[in-house]
């Protein structure tokens, strides 16, 4: 496959940004999108350039951190998948193709592709845990946990922390994120005695980090690699309100 | 607004504009079930009318609920916007939209020309400013005497053509506005299942769509001379 990128370019936080344009000859489309990355970035380095900077780890759809927005798709084309499991069968022989970091005031780029997504750990140091004894191994099962609340809190639990969901939204919100966390937490028995102090916390620093607010045009479910659903945002409002307007006390 | 202030979060304000839209689509379906009184006859409309005025505690209140729901809505989300744009201070150069529609990315436009289009709705119709030959007739309805005839000033009214384009147009800015609105306003509102997430969604289009219907016979009729004027 022969492919044209163009590809944002900036060498630093402060740097001026700007799209540059490359041509690839021998793509395979049996590569992964990083795969084909990788491949610019040896003939960059062959040319004595500076290869692209983008962030990846497991390379498997799991760690989260390989986020980019391809021909205006946060993670590219393919519904449910990161941008590391993208296979360049989903373009064609002779595509254009546009590359751009996530754009939010909140994820400022360091370098090229790469966003400083330390916002969203800022986010759960402020309420995404539970307190818990330790010391010894608890007993598996001490705790009961009914099967639908299990179900609710896997499910949101599947959030990897991306951030596609803050790079598709039309406000640059993290909401469906926080409301992962929200969800997954809350929707357990260990959860419940921070439930509503979290939520308040959460969304505190979600809006001291700078993200847009939600307006329902729903653009993050679509996006997220893991189907979260925008049913955890309706909880968020719900038990945020809760919190604000009756108090942070758990009722039994 | 100091930290421990009720609405400080965006999630808070986002609530009142929910709750403040929702009692405007509430007043849309109770104004438009009114107005189509029209086709019933002058005598419907005008008692109806006259009825209205007899309950002022009533009506007063409603006025200032209504008002009270414009000024909070309006601010608002004129402020929620403007947070929301400097969260994203660089543009995507290539953006898809795959789950959003016109409509929910236009609620700031089709808001401000709602906003303006009321002004000159109330000038019009409730104050009597812009044809007041037409706001000062008077109607005799049997066992009550003279009273204030809505019907022949809504039917002259709409038949200068400019009245009723312009009232068609902005009905049909508040049509785009509710497309999003009311489904918008129940997943704020926290109400979701994916049982009936669908169902809500389509029953916010189906009613933005009748309102529009309802709302626009009224000056297709008059224009039309299905609705004459008395005299
Ligand atoms: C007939 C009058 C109106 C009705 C029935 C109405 C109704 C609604 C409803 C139900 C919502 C959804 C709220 C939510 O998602 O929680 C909404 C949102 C919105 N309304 Fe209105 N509205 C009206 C007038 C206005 C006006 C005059 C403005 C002027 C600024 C406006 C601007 C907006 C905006 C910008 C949003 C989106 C808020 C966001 O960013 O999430 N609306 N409206
Ligand atoms: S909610 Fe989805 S898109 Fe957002 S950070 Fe989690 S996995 Fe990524
Ligand atoms: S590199 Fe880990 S999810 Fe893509």
């Amino acid at each position: 496959m022969k492919i044209t990128l163009h590809v944002w370019r900036q060498p630093g936080p402060q740097a001026q940004g700007r799209f540059e344009t490359y041509t690839l000859d021998n793509i395979s489309p049996h590569m992964s999108f990083l795969e084909m990355l990788d491949v610019l970035n040896e003939q960059l380095v062959t040319e004595g350039k500076e290869p692209v900077a983008f962030e990846h780890d497991c390379r498997e759809g799991i760690c989260g951190s390989c986020g980019m927005v391809i021909n205006g798709r946060p993670h590219g084309p393919r519904r449910r998948t990161t941008a590391c499991q993208l296979h360049m069968r989903m373009f064609n022989d002779g595509d254009e193709i546009w590359i751009e970091p996530w754009r939010a005031r909140a994820f400022p780029v360091i370098k090229d592709l790469i966003v400083d997504r330390s916002a969203f750990d800022r986010i759960i140091a402020a309420g995404g845990y539970i307190s818990c004894h330790t010391g010894g191994v608890p007993d598996a099962n001490a705790i009961p946990v009914p099967k639908p609340a299990a179900d609710r809190a896997f499910d949101a639990a599947a959030c990897i922390g991306c951030g596609a969901c803050v790079a598709a939204c039309p406000n640059a919100s993290a909401m469906l994120f926080v409301a992962a966390k929200i969800a997954h937490l809350g929707s357990l028995p260990q959860g419940q005695p921070e439930r509503y102090r979290r939520v308040r916390r959460m969304v505190a620093q979600m809006e001291a980090e700078g993200f847009g607010h939600c307006s329902n045009h729903y653009e993050c479910e679509a996006a997220c690699p893991k189907g979260i659903s925008v049913e955890y945002i309706a909880q968020l409002n719900r038990d945020l309100r809760r919190a604000e307007l009756i108090g942070e006390e758990v009722m039994p | 607004m100091n930290d421990s202030a009720m609405l400080r979060t965006t999630v808070m304000q986002k609530s009142v504009v929910a709750i403040t839209g929702l009692v405007m689509v509430l007043f849309l379906i109770a104004h438009l079930s009114g107005n189509l009184l029209v086709f019933a006859g002058p005598d419907a409309i005008n008692s109806y009318a006259a009825g209205l005025r007899d309950v002022s505690a009533l009506l007063w209140t409603a006025r200032i609920v209504l008002l009270a729901s414009l000024v909070l809505h309006v601010y608002f989300t004129v402020r929620l916007r403007q947070l929301s744009r400097e969260a994203r201070p660089i543009q995507y150069r290539m953006q898809r939209y795959e789950a959003s529609t016109f409509a929910s990315r236009t609620m700031l436009i089709s808001g401000l020309v709602i906003f303006s289009y009321v002004a000159f709705h109330l000038a019009h119709f409730t104050w009597g400013k812009i044809y007041p030959q037409y706001y000062a007739a008077t109607y005799f309805l049997d066992g009550r005497g003279p009273v204030h005839d809505v019907y022949s000033m809504v039917v002259r009214s709409f038949q200068e053509w400019w009245i009723s384009a312009l009232y068609i147009v902005a009905v049909t800015f508040v049509m785009i506005h509710l497309v999003h609105a009311t489904q918008s306003a129940l997943q704020t509102l926290g109400i979701y299942h994916k049982r009936y997430v669908h169902s809500i969604r389509k029953a916010s289009i189906a009613l933005a769509i009748v309102l529009w219907v309802g709302y626009v016979l009224i000056p297709l009729a008059s224009l039309t001379r299905i609705l004459k004027p008395l005299t």
